[in-house]
């Protein structure tokens, strides 16, 4: 079967709708209070900031298979 | 036999068990007046979430029946201890400390649990905490679906988090040892706060199959108790590799005080700044005195620095992200908004959108803080520095307060909850004092595996103190 322009765009939109409710379902961060998800978000944001100012040579691996 | 006195709801294990099996009581006397003691007072404090009275006092008939046969265990045969609500026990709810998980059963009984049962302790109560084990962040010491964990020694103040049940039900005596957990300060801190004696394990230590996962490769289970030997005794117990445990590092920890290097061959690494300025001014005669009780040990003394690394950070991302990979459905299903702290439920939200290359960025500086302190043992056996500033906040302060002190001059070892969890090392939280009333406490914090180091130190300075000793006014 060929596939088409429309049908990879109907079909598109029916995997998105899922993927959209997902995101939204039941509530997403705007449900929070505003003043709690703020200083979330900003606190996030400082975290990443501070992490960017740390020198790191590009052969440092992650600790993912972390032992002590 | 006769009931037990009062005293035993603060003597330690040995002496416990010394007692039972002098036969001066069973063990089923001995389990029911701390079951009554728990369902009790535990409440009183918001530390009990479920006592488990009926098949406790099974389980001491049978004790009773082994000891009279003289089928003896080992220390812990007959001693009553409670967990915190994260770890499952086959049978009864385990509720995680939160609402949206309230009912929640498992088939089986957590690893340390089946373990503990094996070496004849008798647990008797699930202990409250604070919900998700407060992951990634909380703002108010009531983020939990059992209310705030209120501190024996003052019920206006916070028991510490978010092993809060274990802290208070221990301090109280409630129960005789109690185990916690921790990701980054939630043995340690509830420990201090309620002037018990608690032992945060190596990473990869003890096996956490069966236990609320909140960061993979940071959660940590461990004893929280009335003195460092009793951790130890626990901890020889509960350690040990574990297949189903993917962090398992596959090692065991035996208890061999007898092996122990003399304080004199130990080298303890501190930093007199977090003394004299990162510590509370109420707290600072206590961590001074402590000070002066460790170096009468005659171990050698070595000014340190922490190195420099921005640990909450790091931390804080690792949590946030993992903690919000592990908790994913609870978020998506929105049931995440039955939680009881706003800025945690913000913050798990807010952690599924952690982008990938942060968290890869900060596991790899996390690399770069494990190599840095393992250069930092190379000079030091020992790292010392307070357990916490000072002493437990208030009920209603919030945990995010800044501080209103000016900055230190360096910064010492400021910060070594957070790094000391990233580097896995571990760490014994020791009473050494009060402060308002209050207890405060010391850290000793160990190279990885060599719990029996820091063991070996906390034992000799608890020799010299009696603060571990302490009990709160009430039961006095």
């Amino acid at each position: 079967m060929a596939v088409t322009r429309r049908s990879l765009v109907q079909m598109a939109a029916v995997l998105a709708v899922p993927a959209a409710s997902a995101q939204t379902a039941g509530s997403g961060p705007a449900a929070a209070p505003s003043g709690d998800a703020q200083a979330v978000q900003a606190q996030l944001a400082r975290n990443a900031q501070l992490l960017a100012q740390v020198k790191l040579p590009p052969e440092t691996e992650p600790a993912f298979h972390f032992k002590a | 036999m006769a009931k037990p006195p009062a005293d035993v709801f603060f003597a330690t294990i040995a002496e416990l068990s010394k007692r039972l099996r002098a036969k001066e009581f069973s063990t089923v006397e001995l389990t029911k007046a701390f079951c009554d003691r728990l369902e009790q007072t535990g409440s009183r404090y918001n530390a009990l979430v479920l006592s488990m009275r009926k098949e406790a006092l099974r389980k001491a008939h049978n004790t009773d029946a082994e000891i009279k046969r003289d089928r003896l265990k080992g220390p812990l045969q007959g001693i009553p201890y409670g967990v915190k609500d994260l770890l499952a026990v086959k049978g009864y709810p385990t509720a995680w400390g939160a609402r949206p998980f309230a009912g929640q059963t498992f088939p089986d009984d957590a690893h340390v649990v089946a373990k503990l049962d094996k070496a004849g302790a008798i647990l008797i109560g699930k202990l409250c905490m604070v919900e998700l084990a407060g992951g990634p962040s909380y703002r108010f010491a009531g983020a939990s679906a059992t209310g705030p964990g209120l501190n024996p020694w003052d019920q206006t103040r916070w028991s510490g988090g978010s092993s809060s049940g274990p802290g208070s039900a221990v301090a109280a005596g409630c129960v005789t040892f109690a185990l916690g957990s921790e990701t980054s300060g939630s043995i340690l801190t509830p420990s201090a706060f309620c002037g018990v004696t608690g032992l945060r394990p190596t990473y990869g230590l003890v096996s956490r199959r069966g236990a609320m996962a909140l960061a993979w490769t940071m959660d940590k289970i461990g004893p929280m108790c009335r003195s460092v030997e009793d951790c130890a005794l626990v901890l020889h117990e509960i350690a040990g590799g574990d297949n189903e445990d993917p962090g398992s590092a596959g090692k065991g920890f035996t208890y061999a005080p007898q092996f122990a290097r003399k304080p004199q061959e130990i080298t303890v690494g501190y930093a007199p700044v977090d003394f004299e300025e990162w510590s509370d001014p109420a707290a600072g005669p206590a961590f001074e005195a402590a000070l002066e009780v460790v170096k009468s040990l005659g171990v050698k003394l070595k000014v340190v620095e922490i190195p420099d690394f921005p640990y909450q950070a790091l931390a804080g991302t690792i949590i946030s992200a993992e903690g919000s990979s592990a908790f994913e459905d609870l978020i998506r299903s929105g049931r995440v908004d039955e939680l009881n702290d706003s800025r945690q439920i913000a913050g798990l939200k807010a952690g599924l959108e952690i982008p990938a290359s942060e968290y890869l960025r900060a596991m790899r500086i996390r690399a770069l803080v494990q190599a840095a302190f393992r250069n930092l043992y190379y000079d030091v056996d020992l790292l010392l520095t307070p357990s916490r500033p000072g002493p437990a906040p208030k009920i209603s302060d919030p945990l995010d307060a800044p501080s209103t002190r000016p900055p230190a001059k360096s910064r010492g070892l400021s910060g070594m909850i957070p790094a000391g969890n990233l580097a896995g090392l571990p760490a014994v939280s020791l009473p050494c004092g009060f402060a308002d009333k209050m207890p405060v406490a010391i850290s000793l914090v160990g190279r990885p595996f060599f719990e029996n180091e820091m063991i070996s130190i906390g034992r000799a300075f608890q020799a010299q103190t009696d603060w571990h000793r302490r009990r709160p006014p009430a039961d006095t």
